[in-house]
């Protein structure tokens, strides 16, 4: 197992290293370079701080040699300078970093939990009304948008029933941690929506193929109750792929809780994307989207470890 | 085939009637109570495309001790006619109506709950395929130990010493050391014998044997079928050997009962069915057999096609493929009438077969099956 | 019984589909005849009937300049609609190229394509369609081009794999033994195999880039005003939520009903191209 995740994560190098080119790439394009688009922009910039940037890479140096000091020096932890606020990115995006986890920690959790449920229900009482219920919830929760349900709900809770605040956190000296728990429902529930309606539908379907297969029908010949028929033989088997799918997802919670903190002004790292994206505050971009990807590649492995340690035919050589 | 004349003295004495006191002393003589008393069993299953009438019917008995080998192509119905006696017949199929006694209580009357309690224990199932039939993800000791710790009430140390028994029992080495492993890291044989293992943890009174051998090398299948009597003479329970293979089960049958379009068209011990077989679609299986004595002797096959089941039969099933048949076959459907025994012995259920012209049949059918020497001495 | 439920469930499904094929049909025609059809001009001031909320004379109310919002969100399906399948074409033109091409070349050219495939995907789209999007000007068709350039490696993926497991079978060998081109081979043989998946992706992507143009116009990144699209109405309607919530809702419903349409539509297609999934969705 050791070996196997050693092998996995020396895989990883290659897939970060595109990564890092790719996002290089991409910050380089901006119309006039990075710091000429913000010049170009009108807005005040304190001009040392351009000139470090510029000193820095060596913007007088050809592209790639650019990208090694940069990639060099993001391997030391040090991500550059903002643009907007003149602090190391790097302190920036720790300061911001817990409530980001928080968000997408309780997101997570909160999912899990109703998928497992709906899912599971659904798959045991196949074609019954909770089965087209949740069916139909779940295609809704598919096609709704982040943003426009994070809206209504603000609408419902918020203003029209006044049961939540619908903006912000709230702060934990002040209000105590009740309070600050109330500010992460609408959030939470916001951002697990996709996840709740993807997950669940995947592990209805998985559990269905799982009840089919043989072993169940000789669970069942041993005089096993339905309930351990479903939790011990069909559900083992049937979270394998879900799981790893869960891990795999994680990811792209990172992208919701761009839009869902922009929205409940949760003061975390999404929110702090956009904000530097309308600054133009490239440095900082570039530090979150290469944190982004690195949870991505990070959450792949674990994808496959988790895979990997629930299914026993899998051989780690 | 060693110690086949022991099994059919075995087997003589299983089917012979005994003769015990009645109750009352009113009615004379009683057979002994079968373990299992199947009777006119009807599983349909309720398509889309209509209703498949699988299983038409049927009845049979099974006693302590005995082999009852019901033989049949796919389709027949005999292993929805098995999963029936579990109450495992998947959706969409229902038992329509029959009744299977099983020492005397009738599972089809008694509640889901009590049909749990009843399954793995009293009669308990191995199935074709060694490779799906084991869960892929959970260790094999703790498979073994279920039935034990659903049944016998065992914890789980108790369970797992008495798992390490049973595998040691059907033949698997180390095996206090191989209960943690999964079953891939076993060999189909292997497998079997564990999921044999699995089904005679709680000594069942009746063992279901659905083609148990029929995904397994040939090889394998000899050393299966050897661990399957072994233990029948250790623990003495009674078996339904479900098969497509009349060769294999003349080996260690008692009886034999063909199936053919849900319905069995010809039960009798296995030396009599053998020997004098009394039903035309017996006696085409049998004829479809390889020789051992004359390779070069020509095969024969039935031609036709099996029966179309979406509809109740009306005739008799085999009738579009016999060469026998007559314009009664084509209306009435043949019950299934008591055949006089070669063996001298005759009575209800000795032999019987679901063909009108049964008289007109008889003789061993010109075909070399194993044991038939054996079975001439019936004749 | 359960096989009979199972029998309406799955009728009722491709009734769904089916359903759905004429609600976007409906969807599209009118966003596409909005001159013709909508009362108003798109960018009609009237600051006499300024947040109005839904009457006979605004169906669904009036914004905070007096601009008709049903003219408005039939406008603005121009846009979304646009997008949509313009950024689908693309992602499943550039998905089925990669992944045929890997697919059936194999080797390193497999492992070049899937290793790039690996790095788009591990990049989280919306952030960087964010960076993306603040480079120019923002135009439906530069929209759908960088919506369809980041959403390709699904089709890529799946058509690879459809490709795979084509290549080895028994058509394909003898047109290869009758000498004919890879070309000819991708062209005739795997490409018309593969359209199923092909074509459920397509459905899907079309959804996809509907809810990320809507994200992105949200953000203030979209197509900008006063083109109406229906991720900038809602951006408009953000601060007078509370006291003006038609101007929140119908934008919103516009777009659930646009995905819930085309993602049944798929739904349904998967069904019909791939019987064997039918039962276990």
């Amino acid at each position: 197992m050791t070996a196997y995740i050693l092998r996995r994560v020396l895989q990883m190098v290659p897939l970060l290293l595109g990564i890092t080119v790719i996002l290089f790439a991409v910050i380089q394009a901006a119309p006039g370079g990075p710091e000429g688009a913000l010049l170009e922009s009108g807005r005040f910039i304190d001009p040392s701080v351009v000139e470090a940037y510029r000193a820095r890479l060596g913007v007088d140096q050809p592209v790639p040699v650019q990208y090694v000091r940069w990639i060099g020096a993001a391997l030391r932890g040090d991500l550059g300078v903002s643009f907007s606020t003149t602090r190391p990115v790097t302190e920036m995006i720790i300061e911001r970093l817990p409530a980001t986890l928080e968000l997408m920690g309780s997101a997570f959790v909160l999912a899990a939990i109703l998928a497992f449920l709906i899912g599971t229900l659904s798959a045991v009482r196949q074609y019954s009304w909770f089965d087209h219920l949740s069916t139909s919830a779940s295609f809704l929760g598919i096609a709704m948008p982040v943003f426009w349900f994070g809206l209504i709900l603000q609408l419902v809770f918020g203003v029209w029933l006044g049961w939540l605040p619908v903006a912000g956190t709230g702060s934990l000296s002040g209000g105590g941690l009740l309070n600050h728990l109330q500010y992460l429902v609408l959030p939470s529930i916001v951002l697990s929506l996709r996840y709740v309606a993807g997950w669940s539908r995947y592990l209805r379907g998985s559990l269905l193929g799982a009840l089919r297969a043989d072993y169940i029908r000789t669970a069942r010949a041993k005089g096993l109750s339905e309930g351990a028929v479903v939790g011990v033989h069909g559900l083992r088997n049937a979270l394998i792929p879900v799981v790893s799918i869960m891990a795999l997802n994680l990811a792209g919670l990172f992208g919701g809780a761009v839009i869902t903190e922009t929205i409940f002004a949760w003061p975390g790292i999404g929110r702090m994307f956009v904000q530097a994206m309308f600054a133009r505050d490239y440095p900082l971009l570039m530090g979150i989207l290469l944190l982004g990807s690195v949870m991505v590649v990070v959450f792949n492995l674990v994808a496959d470890i988790v895979y990997a340690a629930l299914d026993p035919r899998i051989r780690y050589e | 085939m060693s110690g086949r004349t022991g099994r059919t003295e075995d087997a003589a004495r299983a089917s012979e009637p005994e003769v015990v006191a009645g109750a009352d002393g009113a009615g004379g003589s009683r057979t002994v109570e079968p373990v299992l008393s199947v009777r006119n069993l009807t599983t349909r299953f309720h398509t889309r495309s209509g209703t498949v009438h699988a299983v038409n019917g049927i009845s049979y008995e099974l006693r302590a001790g005995e082999t009852l080998a019901l033989v049949g192509e796919s389709g027949s119905g005999k292993s929805v006619s098995a999963l029936s006696v579990m109450g495992l017949v998947p959706p969409p199929g229902t038992i329509e109506h029959g009744q299977v006694l099983l020492n005397g209580r009738d599972l089809l009357q008694a509640s889901e709950r009590e049909r749990r309690d009843v399954r793995g224990r009293e009669v308990a199932m191995v199935f074709q395929d060694p490779m799906t039939s084991l869960n892929p993800v959970l260790t094999v000791g703790r498979q073994l130990a279920e039935p034990l710790r659903r049944h016998l009430g065992m914890g789980a140390r108790e369970a797992r010493a008495a798992s390490a028994a049973l595998m040691k029992r059907v033949g698997i080495p180390n095996p206090a050391d191989r209960l943690s492993d999964h079953p891939h890291q076993f060999s189909g044989g292997q497998r079997q014998r564990i999921m044999i293992a699995m089904a005679l943890a709680c000594r069942p009174s009746v063992l279901i044997a659905d083609e148990p051998t029929t995904a397994l090398d040939v090889t394998i299948q000899a050393q299966i079928v050897a661990l399957v009597r072994e233990l029948q003479d250790e623990m003495g329970m009674a078996i339904l050997w479900i098969t497509h293979d009349l060769a294999l089960v003349a080996g260690f049958a008692d009886r034999v009962a063909v199936m053919y379009g849900g319905t069995i068209v010809e039960e009798a011990g296995v030396g009599e069915l053998y020997a004098d077989p009394r039903h035309p679609y017996t006696r085409g299986l049998l004829a479809s057999l390889p020789r051992l004595d004359d390779p070069r002797a020509r095969l024969t096959s039935i031609e036709g096609r099996p029966p179309d089941l979406k509809a109740p039969p009306t005739s008799c099933p085999f009738a579009s493929r016999c060469d026998w048949a007559v314009d009664r076959c084509e209306k009435e459907v043949p019950p299934l009438m008591d055949v006089p025994s070669v063996s001298g012995r005759s009575g209800p259920g000795q032999h019987r077969s679901a063909c009108w012209r049964w008289d007109d049949l008889g003789g061993a059918v010109d075909a070399a099956f194993p044991g038939r020497a054996e079975a001439g001495e019936f004749a | 019984m359960s096989e009979r439920s199972g029998f309406w469930a799955e009728l009722s499904r491709h009734r769904l589909a089916l359903a759905s094929v004429v609600v976007l049909g409906v969807l599209s025609a009118a966003c596409l005849g909005a001159p013709l059809l909508a009362p108003y001009a798109f960018d009609a001031i009237d600051l006499s009937s300024i947040q109005q909320a839904p009457s006979e004379d605004h169906l669904m109310g009036t914004d905070d300049l007096g601009r008709d919002l049903f003219t408005r969100v039939l406008y603005g399906g121009r846009v979304s609609l646009l997008i949509g399948v313009l950024s689908a074409v693309l992602a499943t033109v550039l998905g089925s190229a990669v992944g045929v091409v890997a697919g059936f070349y194999g080797r390193a050219v497999d492992n070049v394509l899937m290793r790039m495939t690996d790095v788009a995907y591990a990049i989280p789209t919306l952030p960087l369609l964010i960076v993306l999007a603040s480079y120019t000007e923002a135009t439906a068709v530069s929209m759908a081009v960088v919506v369809g350039l980041l959403s390709w490696m699904t089709t890529a993926r799946v058509v690879r794999g459809e490709v795979l497991s084509l290549k080895e079978m028994a058509f394909v060998e003898a047109a290869r033994s009758l000498g004919a081109s890879s070309g000819r081979i991708i062209w005739r043989h795997l490409l018309p195999n593969a359209l199923g998946p092909i074509v459920v992706g397509a459905t899907l992507a079309v959804g996809n880039a509907i809810i990320l143009e809507s994200s992105l116009s949200f953000l203030g990144l979209g197509v900008q005003p006063p083109t109406p699209t229906w991720g900038n109405m809602l951006m408009d309607a953000q601060a007078t939520m509370a006291t003006k919530p038609w101007l929140t809702i119908f934008p919103g419903l516009a777009i659930l009903l646009t995905v819930l349409a085309v993602n049944f539509i798929g739904d349904g297609l998967q069904d019909a191209l791939d019987p064997s999934a039918r039962s276990s969705r």
